[in-house]
């Protein structure tokens, strides 16, 4: 159907990647249409860091295709490249996909606004005001007005986060990718942070979500993806794979994600 | 036993402090060389591009594995040799004090960049900054910042070594001190003389840049 064709943000097909000889992805698979939320879940180390940072060519892929909106932006066949955006080219295209990291990555000698204008200066071209206003306007959106001129190391973990989601945002992207943006934060600003990736969804905004909140891929996910040993093992609704999940592995996973209260991962947030 | 005369010290001053300004100038020209050369080397080494980081590399070693001594030297009585430039004593000892700072300036500078968490250079590259643009608004000014501390030490140590210069015959404040200690045979005063100028051009150089360190310090 080509409608619903049109309606494809983020196609990967076959996607493979190597760190010398250890292959972390291994041939994944995966379709995100527009104001879709997918979340994905797996154990450590099974190459969910590896596969949003493809996404957003942060890395290089080994095999595969990955394309944006229509456009290809990576296509290598076992190692060759066929085709790869390059150059300024390839910034802007990095641009159109917002990445936020588990260790928030905020510019540490840049005021929080600092951190929201940079890029709108510096790559959307935007003059000092402009952006000043713009990112003004997004730290309000995320409760941060009166923190506009804190440095990053004067904010806590769930006040960085939600400046690293707004900058990101700033720059209008098609879709954003999210790398466990909670696991480092502690406990009592994680719904903070929750709570402004629940009013994105809502918004309609395009998401894949790496997260090990359970409570936040039952309420916010449309589809969930478990993950391991670089592939997808099993997808589907929340509902199913959380609740009656058909693999041994992703029943292993669950079980384990569930019953270690360590993890405060079975709080049910966002509900 | 030998009495310590502080008139001589004060007869001795004048002609050993019009030193102060050589020595200075020698350091900090120096230092402009080391800088305007170890950035962009450091940068590119950084970078790690192989061919490059190979000549690269062999420079800074070169640098740091001869005695400034003989670097000095060598610049003022080889280099005329090979190529057909007279350089004056001073000149000669900026120019090898230089190189040699920017040799352990580009691996402090190197140490930076690469010290500077991948992750700062991750979230650039995705909100679609370039390659160019990622070093020059993001890891850069954060590496500036951060080296200010061992800038300031790598400046002591050039006032330190600028004294190696006396060698060449250069009118610095250890050379001054060498002549006059021939004509007055007081190198006890002439010397400590010598060595208290030294302590507090150093001394004041790290007083005052810990002052602008802390002003440009990145917001813990
Ligand atoms: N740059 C790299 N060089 C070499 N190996 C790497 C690199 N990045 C990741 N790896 C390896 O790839 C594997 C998968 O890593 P990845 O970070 O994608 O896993 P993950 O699913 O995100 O795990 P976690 O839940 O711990 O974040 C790991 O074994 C890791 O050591
Ligand atoms: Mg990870």
């Amino acid at each position: 159907m080509k409608s619903e064709e049109s309606r494809v943000v983020l196609a990967l097909r076959d996607v493979r990647k190597s760190f010398g000889a250890h292959r972390i992805l291994d041939g994944v698979d995966l379709r995100v249409s527009r104001g879709e939320v997918v979340v994905v879940i797996g154990p450590s180390g099974s190459g969910k860091t590896t596969l949003l940072r493809c996404i957003n060519l942060l890395a290089p892929i080994d095999h595969g295709n990955i394309s944006v909106g229509g456009v290809t932006l990576t296509h290598v066949e076992d190692g060759l490249p066929i085709s790869r955006v390059r150059g300024r080219e390839l910034s802007r295209q990095r641009a159109e996909i917002g990445f936020v990291f588990q260790h928030f990555n905020l510019f540490p000698h840049l005021t929080a606004l600092g951190n929201i204008a940079l890029a709108l200066r510096k790559v959307k071209g935007m003059s000092a005001r402009e952006a000043e206003a713009y990112g003004r306007e997004l730290l309000s959106w995320v409760g941060l007005s009166d923190k506009a001129s804190a440095f990053p190391g004067h904010l806590s973990g769930g006040q960085q986060q939600r400046v690293a989601i707004v900058r990101s945002l700033a720059m209008k992207p098609r879709m954003m990718l999210f790398d466990e943006v909670t696991s480092a934060l502690d406990p009592e600003t994680i719904g903070e942070v929750l709570e402004v990736m629940q009013r994105l969804a809502d918004d309609g905004m395009t998401m894949l979500v790496v997260t090990h909140e359970i409570g936040f891929a039952r309420n916010v996910a449309g589809r969930v993806i478990f993950m391991d040993g670089g592939k997808i093992v099993e997808e589907g609704p929340p509902a199913a794979i959380l609740g009656s999940p058909r693999q041994a592995r992703t029943q292993a996973f669950l079980r384990c994600v569930l019953h270690e209260p360590s993890r405060r991962t079975h709080r049910e947030v966002g509900s | 036993m030998y009495n310590f005369s502080v008139s001589v010290m004060l007869n001795a001053a004048p002609f050993i402090l019009a030193g102060v300004p050589v020595t200075l100038w020698i350091s900090v020209a120096a230092l402009a060389i080391g800088l305007m050369i170890g950035l962009p080397v450091g940068t590119l080494r950084a970078l790690n591009l192989r061919a490059l980081d190979l000549v690269l590399g062999l420079y800074v070693e070169f640098f740091r594995n001869t005695p400034v001594l003989v670097q000095i030297v060598w610049f003022y009585y080889v280099l005329p040799i090979i190529v057909r430039v007279n350089l004056s004593a001073v000149d000669a000892g900026i120019l090898a004090l230089g190189l040699n700072t920017s040799a352990y300036l580009a691996e402090i500078f190197r140490g930076g960049i690469l010290g500077t968490a991948a992750g700062q250079s991750e979230a650039a590259l995705s909100l679609g900054f370039t390659g160019v643009g990622t070093m020059r608004y993001v890891v850069l000014p954060q590496v500036t910042r951060k080296m200010l501390a061992p800038f300031v030490n790598q400046f002591v140590v050039l006032v330190k070594d600028s004294a190696l210069v006396a060698y060449i015959g250069v009118l610095d404040i250890m050379h001054r001190g060498d002549v006059v200690t021939v004509q007055s045979s007081r190198p006890l005063e002439v010397y400590t003389m010598v060595a208290a100028a030294y302590f507090v051009l150093c001394f004041a150089a790290s007083k005052l840049m810990r002052v602008i360190e802390v002003g440009f310090a990145i917001p813990q």
